[in-house]
């Protein structure tokens, strides 16, 4: 078929014109109470995303208290005084008793004593009480409220910055997610606390103990902070979940959820004018509350490279990791760009020299973690083919490095970063919930959902000397750490 | 904050934290800083509800929602290869996909991985005029994403692009599915990294079960249980690549198109770069009927802190009506936070972070997949539950009048969520066309799940409790003996399962 009336321009993109920019289509509402709220209307389909964002995770609970962020996200799935109660004023009473013996079983727990007497006798007084309280209550109404309103993806997140509550509705289930999601933020009820506390023991078998990559992932942060609260699981250790108490997850949730402490997003099928008064009507209700401070820590120099062993029955693997400032630092920008040298496709400098050249691995990773409050860390995880030695794996990284130190980027790559970068963005951005989420983090961590699409603009700038820069200063053995995974001694089972 | 040595004497008041200012003015609640020693602050145990907050949820009333289902074009080639075209011009990128009805059930048994490396290596290895290291730097350049892989029963390949750059690499995605060059040394690349994931996936206690699980129930050496080994794979060789890709043809294969496009502008082009294309004819199939199972317990041992546990079973085969009533038995039984076995397992009893199952269709017929993941000493008090579970479902507990609303809702309120993107929309059309769903197969779908009554719904999960196959990942001397559940089969390694 001849190509008659086929123009250069006919296949270019007709999104920019067709659509208004992201930038216009953002609307923002703050609250009274000192609440933030983003809204971007995106009419496309008969659905909406909706996003309630708490600047608490990991990182803002202290030594002994470990994973205490983490379980509570769980509490908030127990209902309110209006959602799940059966006989609300019986409940409240009953509570109080189970919550007096289940603490004073876990202070014993933290002492060592759960299996004295004692520790059998409030265990069967917290069973019998449990028993009586199930009778009062159903703890699935929130979720089941939700499913059967159409709704899809319902789920909750915490990582070391912050606690997310998120699930996509259908349009006409605005107002439902607005009350509900504002009812817990006002009134959780934590109920079945000691139940699900042992779920979350159970979600860290699962997500560290038997899970090679969690292993050794644990085991990096572990070595590459000393002070920063980084340096835990968000999942907890288990001796704090273990002697994790009620009163504990409340004065966590009392200190943390305010309203001034959070942001609101949602995207999809909905206005901003629709909206207005139903906010007023359930967040608008929250009372002012000034936010929580940072957590206060000083990270000491590293004077020495960091390198442990994890013995673990499973194949080997490694990660290496260099501290770095977190965001909105040009660093942190520097190493994005780095991040995609290093990593992109097949032409990314490391996979080109480990994957292909040198065929040492096979596959790997770079990225950031494990938040963006802090100072964090770049990651290069390594997947090594059957017998090749950790050692060259390493040393391949460190010529490679070196090399990016010494002679910098060419000028295609920082171009090819630069697509990619712009390109990626764009693919985030093409559903609700992408954008939901990338907003309503950047406006929470950084304080501007704007940073969202400043960041490919700053990116833009970067040149081959500041990224030699940044290399040359970051990538030096003191400020490294090592971590490999190795089959115990004897081999396996 | 610490978790308290204070104990229970500063919470014994029900403080109530109401909102007594009026909504405007929220009221200012002063709250002691935290000092660099943590001090006990005082809580509010029990919080009640602001007063204009205090409604009932359940009671919120939804308007009635309708919507328009989203069609794709879909045209034809003189040559076969069929067009499905959907427009979304949300963000300036486009999406290119074919789907080839070539998988895994195709290769032979001792080429297994066949098929799978084929398709991997289509975007690895070079195409057209042009290397796999020029490909590559051409395809990255402009931040163009390209994948391919296979399942059981087809291969799909895919590259996105940013609406500016499809003109030039609409004929770099032909040259992809039509003239792949199998570099010689990517074969040897993607061949050692396929057998690299291959020695790993005992590393996962979960991929163990999930294999075991596929191979108890179709059979182990059927064509849907059985897997690709070391021995399979490095078996294969460049000529048989090639040869299995030569029965990728334009008369058996889809091209799915969705983004930002001009449809007037790019129908030209899918003619001049696929017009052409003849290629081959897959191989035929042939499904022996599935052999009736037995209930058994397969143990595999691992040194574990926690077991992996998973109940399975045939779930139904393709454009049957007992879809629906099975979804809806399903949809009872496990789904997050409100089926019979999250309640039990997860909520009564603390058992496992989840408990879940979920059920599909299959060519002769598919799975149901029940499981959780618990402490070892704790499987057999949880297996009991879930076997129990499993077998009233179909007897003695039918599904109740609200469990059946329940999962009506959910089944019809989720819907819209199947076509929330314009690429799920045109695939799931293409697949569903592939595996000869009727037309409107998408359309009645909702009146159908609501005709389905909840004697139907448990009449049809019958099939759950019959000939469980339970699998269970973990050391044999924590768990315990599992005799009662079934004749005890021991079994090291899955791959060496027949």
């Amino acid at each position: 078929m001849p190509l008659r009336a086929w123009g250069l321009c006919s296949l270019l993109a007709t999104a920019a014109f067709a659509q208004p920019r992201l930038e216009d289509r953002v609307k923002e509402l703050r609250l009274a109470n000192g609440m933030r709220w983003l809204v971007v209307e995106r009419p496309e389909a008969p659905i909406f995303t909706g996003f309630i964002r708490v600047r608490v995770g990991g990182a803002d609970e202290s030594p002994g208290a470990t994973g205490l962020a983490h379980l509570f996200e769980h509490m908030a799935f127990k209902g309110t005084p209006m959602l799940g109660a059966k006989d609300w004023a019986a409940e409240q009473p009953l509570m109080l008793e189970l919550q007096q013996a289940g603490d004073a079983l876990a202070r014993l727990q933290r002492q060592g004593q759960a299996n004295t007497d004692e520790g059998k006798k409030l265990a069967a007084e917290v069973a019998a009480l449990q028993k009586r309280h199930d009778a009062l209550f159903d703890e699935n109404a929130l979720a089941r409220l939700y499913q059967v309103n159409g709704g899809v993806g319902l789920n909750a997140t915490t990582d070391k910055d912050m606690t997310s509550y998120f699930v996509s509705l259908p349009k006409n289930r605005l107002e439902l997610w607005l009350t509900v999601e504002a009812q817990r933020f006002a009134a959780p009820v934590l109920r079945d606390f000691y139940t699900e506390r042992a779920v979350v023991q159970e979600e860290r078998l699962r997500s560290i103990e038997t899970n090679p990559a969690g292993a050794l992932y644990e085991e990096l942060m572990q070595l590459a902070f000393v002070s920063s609260p980084y340096r835990w699981p968000t999942v907890g250790y288990a001796p704090d979940l273990a002697a994790m108490t009620w009163s504990g997850a409340q004065a966590f949730f009392d200190q943390h959820y305010v309203a001034s402490n959070a942001v609101g997003c949602v995207v999809g099928d909905v206005s901003l004018e629709a909206m207005r008064p139903l906010l007023e009507r359930t967040f608008g209700q929250l009372p002012l509350v000034p936010r929580p401070p940072d957590p206060v820590f000083s990270e000491p120099p590293a004077r020495a490279q960091r390198r442990s062993t994890v013995t673990f029955d499973a194949a080997p693997r490694l990660m290496m990791a260099f501290r770095k400032p977190g965001p909105p630092s040009r660093e942190d920008l520097v190493f994005d760009v780095i991040t995609v040298l290093l990593e992109e496709g097949n032409t990314g400098r490391l996979q080109q020299r480990l994957v292909f050249k040198d065929r040492l691995a096979q596959d790997l990773f770079v990225g950031g973690g494990p938040g963006i409050r802090l100072g964090n860390l770049i990651i290069i995880g390594v997947t090594p083919l059957a017998g090749v030695k950790l050692e060259q794996i390493e040393a391949a990284i460190w010529d490679e490095l070196g090399k990016l130190a010494t002679q910098g980027p060419t000028d295609l790559e920082l171009q090819k970063v630069r697509n990619r970068v712009t390109a990626d963005l764009a693919r985030r951005l093409e559903s609700n919930v992408g954008v939901a989420a990338a907003l309503s983090r950047a406006q929470l961590l950084i304080g501007d959902w704007r940073y969202v699409l400043e960041r490919p603009k700053v990116i833009e700038q970067i040149d081959a000397a500041e990224v030699k820069a940044v290399a040359k200063r970051f990538f030096v053995k003191e400020n490294s750490v090592s971590v490999s995974l190795a089959r115990p001694v004897g081999g396996a089972p | 904050m610490t978790p308290s040595p204070r104990g229970g004497e500063g919470l014994a008041i029900l403080l109530l934290l109401t909102a007594c200012a009026t909504p405007v003015a929220p009221q200012v609640v002063s709250r002691p800083e935290p000092g660099l020693i943590s001090t006990p602050t005082r809580t509010t145990f029990i919080r009640q509800l602001p007063p204009a907050l205090a409604i009932d949820p359940t009671a919120i009333k939804a308007e009635p929602l309708d919507f328009a289902i989203k069609q794709p074009e879909i045209l034809a080639l003189e040559n076969g290869l069929q067009l499905y075209l959907l427009e979304d011009h949300t963000a300036p990128l486009v999406v290119l996909r074919a789907l080839v009805p070539v998988g895994a059930v195709d290769d032979a048994p001792e080429k297994l991985g066949l098929a799978s490396l084929t398709a991997a290596l289509v975007t690895e290895g070079g195409a057209g005029a042009r290397t796999p290291e020029v490909l590559d730097e051409l395809l990255e350049f402009h931040a163009a994403d390209a994948s391919s892989g296979s399942n059981d029963e087809f291969s799909t390949v895919t590259l996105s692009v940013r609406a500016a750059d499809l003109e030039k690499l609409f004929p770099v995605f032909a040259d992809l599915v039509q003239r792949p060059r199998f570099d010689p040394a990517r074969f040897e690349v993607v061949t050692t990294r396929m057998l690299e994931g291959i020695r790993r996936r005992e590393d996962r206690p979960d991929a163990v079960a999930a294999r075991a699980l596929d191979k108890a129930i179709f059979g182990p050496t059927s064509l849907l249980g059985r897997e690709a080994t070391e021995a399979t794979l490095k078996s294969l060789s460049l000529a048989e690549v090639k040869k299995l890709h030569g029965s990728w043809g334009a008369k058996t294969s889809r091209l799915v198109i969705t983004g930002d496009f001009d449809p007037k502008g790019l129908r030209p082009l899918i003619e001049q770069q696929f017009g052409a294309w003849k290629g081959g004819a897959p191989p035929p199939r042939a499904w022996p009927a599935p052999v009736p199972l037995q209930r058994r317990v397969i143990i595999v041992p691992r040194k574990l802190a926690q077991a992996k546990v998973r109940l399975g079973t045939w779930g139904f085969p393709r454009n049957t009506p007992r879809e629906f009533p099975l979804r809806l038995a399903n949809t009872t039984l496990g789904t997050f936070g409100v089926g019979r076995l999250y309640r039990e397992i997860r909520d009564v009893r603390g058992l496992a972070y989840s408990a879940f199952s979920s059920v599909s269709a299959g060519p002769t017929t598919g799975e149901f997949v029940a499981g959780f993941d618990t402490r070892p000493e704790q499987v057999a008090e949880a297996l009991e539950v879930a076997t129990r579970i499993l077998s009233e479902v179909g007897t003695s507990a039918p599904l109740s009048e609200e469990e059946l609303r329940v999962s009506t809702d959910i089944a019809i309120n989720t819907f819209a969520f199947r076509f929330d993107t314009p690429s799920r929309i045109a695939f799931e059309r293409a697949t569903s066309d592939l595996f000869g769903y009727p037309k409107d197969y998408l359309e009645t779908w909702r009146t159908k799940m609501a005709a389905v009554t909840a004697r139907q719904a448990s009449e049809a999960a019958r099939q759950f409790g019959d000939a469980l196959q339970i699998v269970v990942v973990g050391p044999p001397e924590k768990i315990g003996d599992l005799s009662r559940f079934g004749p005890v089969t021991v079994i090291d390694d899955v791959e060496q399962f027949r």
